[in-house]
């Protein structure tokens, strides 16, 4: 079953996920994770560390959604958000897998011995992508940070690269990954290398991630939304753990983010 | 989850619906990236009272300060067909269903402020699915920072939870509504049992809690202009027999001007 007709998307069944993070510095430029912010949903957890998990709709952190029955399919419908500080882009993707435990001063291989495998919509990653997330804070030196990775089509041993850049990288930062040419999804991540140590430990991870819908919020206040049919209704799989990302164009903070997020289901 | 019309026929037949309007006068705030109930601001609907101290109430439509409505037919539900805002100010307007309020919190006292016996929630049940917790001050507190710490029930009937406020060091402006954050995991609240200070803010005052559920965020993006959102933009989302239907105002400045908006709510 699927939505594919004006009637049957006005029949569909709706639930909104209210969203409301609590504000935090950022750094200009710079993509971040309201993961573990505080708010609506209450913060998520550091992930696992070693091989990680595939986390869920259930796992803390997550917006809350029930999965459609007798076959539907969901989709999201609608998205709204404002800011209370600044201009941003802020991104709802599905977490698909994640870890911690990575040091920011070891420069040998850091390997994941055993990664799950992935579960939405299958295993094969088609259009997932490869992220670094920051725990606890590396030291100060600039590094590049290369995941050996099998890509969307099963090959392995592939090289992706992201760099941690120099000064200060706050905790929740997220660091992407620059795929290697041709590939366009990521299966499983095998290890992560740096080029060089950061001058601290700290505690970063990695995240492989499916973007679903970005949304420009205005300066201050000034909130923005996508309809079912600006969105162009991207498919919500079943289970899929929501999280939200945020790309801060112009200031120092978020200020609160508040927001909802409303899935159809037919 | 909403209820749902059977196609989009059935959806045209029910608009336009019971059509409310709203006018508040304009205000002064706290200033931009904060919000501000337009519960007690003058205007249509009258500026409503001071909530009840203690236990506090479940207001209704029928409530001083909500916007009336009609309830749906035996059988039916209300759904949001159309939002429409225009406002002098630049800034989001929030629809929200407050389904329980008190007052008479001090900002000057560190001990546990209680709520002996909170009423059970009614809309659309006592669970609390979707509920969020905020602060409303009513008098004006001191401008010592300190962290309000609510204890609750969330959604899934686990009591002693905790939700934080972390208030700046600055006095919050009357009228003021501020947003709790919920525990790890949460994502409502049934009942309010607490709130504690880490600090006396310095003045007594006056606050009180909230529970309430966002229905739609309207954002208006030019002074003097508007936004309109239809059937589908705002999901079709269920409005509540007897729900106390109010706003806030997510602000972009300290001055906001007047706010007028439209509402239809249509009925599957």
């Amino acid at each position: 079953m699927a939505i594919t007709s004006v009637d049957g998307y006005a029949a569909a069944l709706r639930q909104r996920c209210r969203v409301l993070k609590l504000s935090q510095a950022l750094t200009p430029g710079r993509s971040f994770s309201l993961w573990k912010l505080s708010g609506n949903p209450g913060a998520g957890a550091t992930p696992p560390s070693g091989n990680g998990e595939v986390p869920t709709k259930a796992s803390p952190g997550a917006l809350v959604w029930a999965n459609p029955t007798g076959g539907a399919k969901t989709y999201l419908d609608s998205m709204a958000m404002a800011a209370g500080r600044g201009m941003h882009i802020v991104t709802l993707y599905d977490r698909l897998w994640h870890n911690s435990g990575f040091s920011g001063s070891v420069t040998t291989a850091q390997t994941i011995s055993t990664p799950p495998t992935l579960t939405r919509p299958d295993a094969l990653g088609t259009g997932a992508q490869l992220w670094a997330e920051i725990y606890s804070q590396p030291g100060t030196t600039a590094a590049t940070f290369t995941a050996t990775y099998t890509n969307q089509s099963g090959t392995g041993g592939r090289t992706a690269t992201a760099t941690c850049p120099g000064g200060v990288v706050a905790v929740g930062t997220m660091l992407p990954f620059l795929l290697q040419d041709g590939d366009t999804g990521v299966r499983t991540v095998n290890q992560v290398q740096l080029s060089a140590s950061t001058g601290g430990a700290g505690n970063f991870g990695l995240v492989i991630a499916r973007d679903i819908q970005d949304i420009s919020v205005g300066m201050d206040g000034i909130g923005d939304f996508i309809d079912f049919f600006q969105g162009g209704g991207p498919q919500v799989h079943d289970s899929a753990c929501l999280a939200l990302r945020i790309q801060i164009a112009n200031t120092g903070t978020m200020g609160d983010l508040i927001g909802s997020i409303v899935l159809t289901q037919g | 989850m909403a209820a749902t019309f059977s196609n989009l026929d059935a959806v045209i037949a029910a608009l336009p619906g019971q059509h409310l309007r709203l006018g508040k006068n304009g205000f002064t705030g706290e200033g931009n990236g904060t919000w501000h109930s337009l519960w007690k601001v003058a205007g249509n609907p009258s500026a409503a009272s001071t909530p009840p101290t203690g236990n506090g109430e479940i207001p209704t439509k029928s409530t001083t300060g909500a916007v009336p409505f009609l309830n749906a037919s035996v059988g039916n539900k209300l759904h949001l067909g159309k939002a429409s805002v225009s406002a002098g100010s630049v800034g989001t307007l929030v629809i929200y269903d407050r389904l329980w309020h008190n007052s008479g919190f001090s900002g000057a006292s560190t001990s546990a402020q209680t709520i002996a016996s909170p009423p059970t929630l009614t809309r659309p049940d006592a669970l609390g699915a979707g509920v969020e917790i905020w602060g409303e001050v009513y008098t004006a507190m001191g401008a010592t920072a300190s962290t309000f710490t609510a204890t609750y029930t969330n959604q899934d009937g686990t009591a002693g939870q905790q939700a934080t406020y972390v208030m700046p060091a600055n006095a919050l402006t009357v009228g003021q509504i501020f947003p709790f954050a919920f525990a790890t995991g949460d994502t409502g609240a049934r009942t309010i049992s607490q709130v504690q200070l880490s600090a006396s803010t310095g003045t007594a005052g006056d606050f009180g809690l909230v529970l309430l559920r966002r229905l739609a965020e309207i954002p208006v993006k030019i002074a003097g202009g508007g936004e309109l959102l239809d059937a589908f933009q705002l999901a079709l989302e269920n409005i509540d027999n007897d729900a106390c239907l109010t706003f806030m105002w997510f602000a972009n400045a300290t001055t906001v001007n007047p706010i007028q908006a439209s509402i239809n709510l249509v009925e599957s």
